[in-house]
């Protein structure tokens, strides 16, 4: 029997559908338009500030200003292009992807049935996060030279609120040997941070309590919020307000940024994925997302603003959050990160250790 | 030049030369969707049926446009470079589609046809060369999977398959007779006992 021809019959007939093709047209029409608009308003588009652990906003290094400035000045120009772009479209699509929505209702559905481990008197929650992040300096010649460095960090928060907290962060060292190369390669670069251990009460790491909203969240801060998705997405955008590349794509790294935060109690979690799901553009990106060797799957939002893809990576089985990452979509820097490139991930662990261990950790910066 | 390549020409230039255009004129893109459209959505809908293909087709040229700047302009024809694009979108839905076939193996239903068909085809039962093909694909590797299924239902060359899965032309005629020897083995086999 011909292997060939039989293959070649296997669903042969089936009817054409050209309403379909013609929708799929219509949504490369409209973004062939946004781009049109983009083109005439936009000259630079820089990658959005990514919010840095609360507890370090008072102490940006160099390059952190240089790019926070540049987002400030592209964040208002895209907001003209975005209010632009509604009168273009028919109408906005309402809410993530069927495939997305699924998924993360699925994972908000066993955050509720989890139950968030307890933090007995003498122990402490450990937040482990291991973090790959984004380096780059404009030098004079005005190229833009980008690597990648990483580190590990471990956050105590201890079960009795009257113990310290306490901050352990690893030296900030280059993620491959080829980033190492272009760091020294361009000097005057910021030098990487050495690591550090910092003991404070209520999380107030270097003489700065948590100001308790979502750029600097505390335990209380997250107790005060409502558990109804369309609520807190609401009080999320408020938040946002005009930052970021468009309200959305603000709206979907904020609650990436609270996710990884590792301590958010299980009803907001749950609460957090259910407003995700509601996000116009949030789709499922990837179903054997692997971070960091957890494999969960990817939700994310493409922002056309900024040419990059904020992602969420979750076990649907579990609810339990895996990290954050972003890619680069349409848009490479430098020969290290070329288009389709992830540019910045952060990968979460939580578990709870007994303060005998916490109690030994030295005050020595980590080496 | 091969006939496509003519009749591309002829009709406002190969692909190259629009994608080309289409950098500084975006609007020109629209015209590599309505000459490559067709046979990537019907390539898509036999993979996966509705409403997955649909939207597959979209993403697909969504992703074409942001990244044609980047476009290998040597390549007249961009079919390589679209199909390429959507075994990655495909790979999202890799064990729905070898969940379908297992299921078309078992119960002579076929999910897939029955999301495109009216109620009668729906229950047209396959016959058991087919069942027999829907097991044997269902056991493929990925990348063999896509490998025969590009050359068969796609009708994209060696050279092409290797330009659309980057990999090199070797590596497709080994997927290829790989694919191919496990097919036939599952169909003789079946014949045999007959």
């Amino acid at each position: 029997m011909n292997d060939l021809l039989e293959l070649t019959r296997f669903r042969s007939a089936l009817p054409d559908d050209p309403i379909a093709r013609d929708r799929a047209r219509d949504q490369l029409l409209s973004r062939i338009q946004d781009r049109q608009l983009q083109d005439r308003g936009v000259l630079d588009r820089e990658p959005r500030h990514r919010r840095d652990r609360p507890w370090l906003v008072g102490r940006p290094g160099p390059t952190r200003r240089l790019v926070l400035a540049a987002t400030a000045a592209a964040a208002g120009l895209a907001a003209v292009v975005v209010a632009d772009s509604v009168v273009v479209r028919d109408e906005p699509p309402v809410g993530a992807s069927a495939e997305a929505a699924t998924l993360l209702n699925q994972a908000a559905d066993r955050a509720i049935g989890s139950v968030d481990p307890v933090v007995g008197e003498d122990e402490y929650l450990r937040v482990t996060t291991v973090a790959v992040n984004r380096g780059s300096f404009v030098g004079q010649t005005g190229v833009e030279a980008s690597w990648q460095f990483t580190y590990t960090e471990e956050l105590f928060v201890p079960g009795d609120q009257a113990k310290e907290w306490v901050l352990r962060r690893g030296p900030e060292v280059p993620y491959r040997p080829e980033d190492a190369a272009i760091a020294e390669e361009v000097g005057g670069a910021d030098p990487p941070r050495r690591g550090f251990t910092e003991r404070a009460l209520n999380g107030a790491f270097f003489g700065s309590p948590p100001l308790g909203n979502w750029g600097s969240p505390t335990p209380e801060f997250f107790a005060s919020l409502p558990r109804d998705p369309e609520e807190l997405l609401d009080q999320i955008r408020t938040f946002a307000a005009d930052a970021g590349p468009s309200p959305d794509g603000e709206a979907l790294v904020i609650i990436a940024d609270t996710l990884r935060t590792g301590f958010v109690p299980a009803d907001l979690r749950a609460a957090l994925f259910q407003a995700a799901a509601l996000i116009p553009g949030v789709e499922l990106v990837d179903e054997q997302a692997n971070l960091n060797g957890q494999v969960g799957v990817a939700v994310g939002r493409y922002e056309p603003n900024s040419g990059d893809r904020q992602e969420i990576i979750f076990d649907p089985e579990t609810g339990m959050v895996i990290g954050e990452r972003e890619v680069l979509v349409d848009r490479g820097v430098g020969p290290l990160l070329p288009p389709g490139s992830v540019s910045s991930w952060t990968a979460v662990t939580t578990d709870v250790v007994p303060a005998t261990m916490v109690d030994q950790i030295p005050a020595d910066p980590v080496e | 030049m091969s006939a496509l390549t003519e009749a591309a020409v002829a009709a406002g230039g190969s692909d190259a030369q629009l994608i080309e255009r289409s950098v500084a004129c975006p609007e020109d893109f629209a015209l590599i969707f309505d000459r490559h459209a067709a046979s990537l959505h019907g390539y898509l809908r036999r993979r996966i049926g509705v409403p997955a293909a649909d939207d597959l087709l979209a993403e697909t040229f969504l992703i074409a446009f942001e990244r044609r700047t980047r476009y290998d302009l040597a390549a007249a024809d961009a079919r390589p470079w679209l199909f390429g694009i959507a075994t990655n979108l495909l790979r999202r839905f890799a064990r729905a589609e070898a969940r379908a076939y297992r299921a078309l193996a078992r119960t002579g239903v076929d999910r897939v046809a029955a999301s495109l068909e009216d109620e009668v085809a729906e229950r047209v039962d396959a016959d058991a060369a087919r069942r027999t093909l829907a097991a044997a694909l269902a056991k493929l590797s990925r990348g063999d999977r896509d490998a025969i299924l590009l050359y068969t239902w796609a009708e994209l060359s060696y050279d092409q398959i290797a330009a659309a899965l980057d990999i090199p032309t070797g590596t497709v005629r080994s997927r290829l007779h790989r694919a191919r020897r496990r097919l036939r083995a599952a169909l003789d086999h079946d014949l045999s006992e007959e």
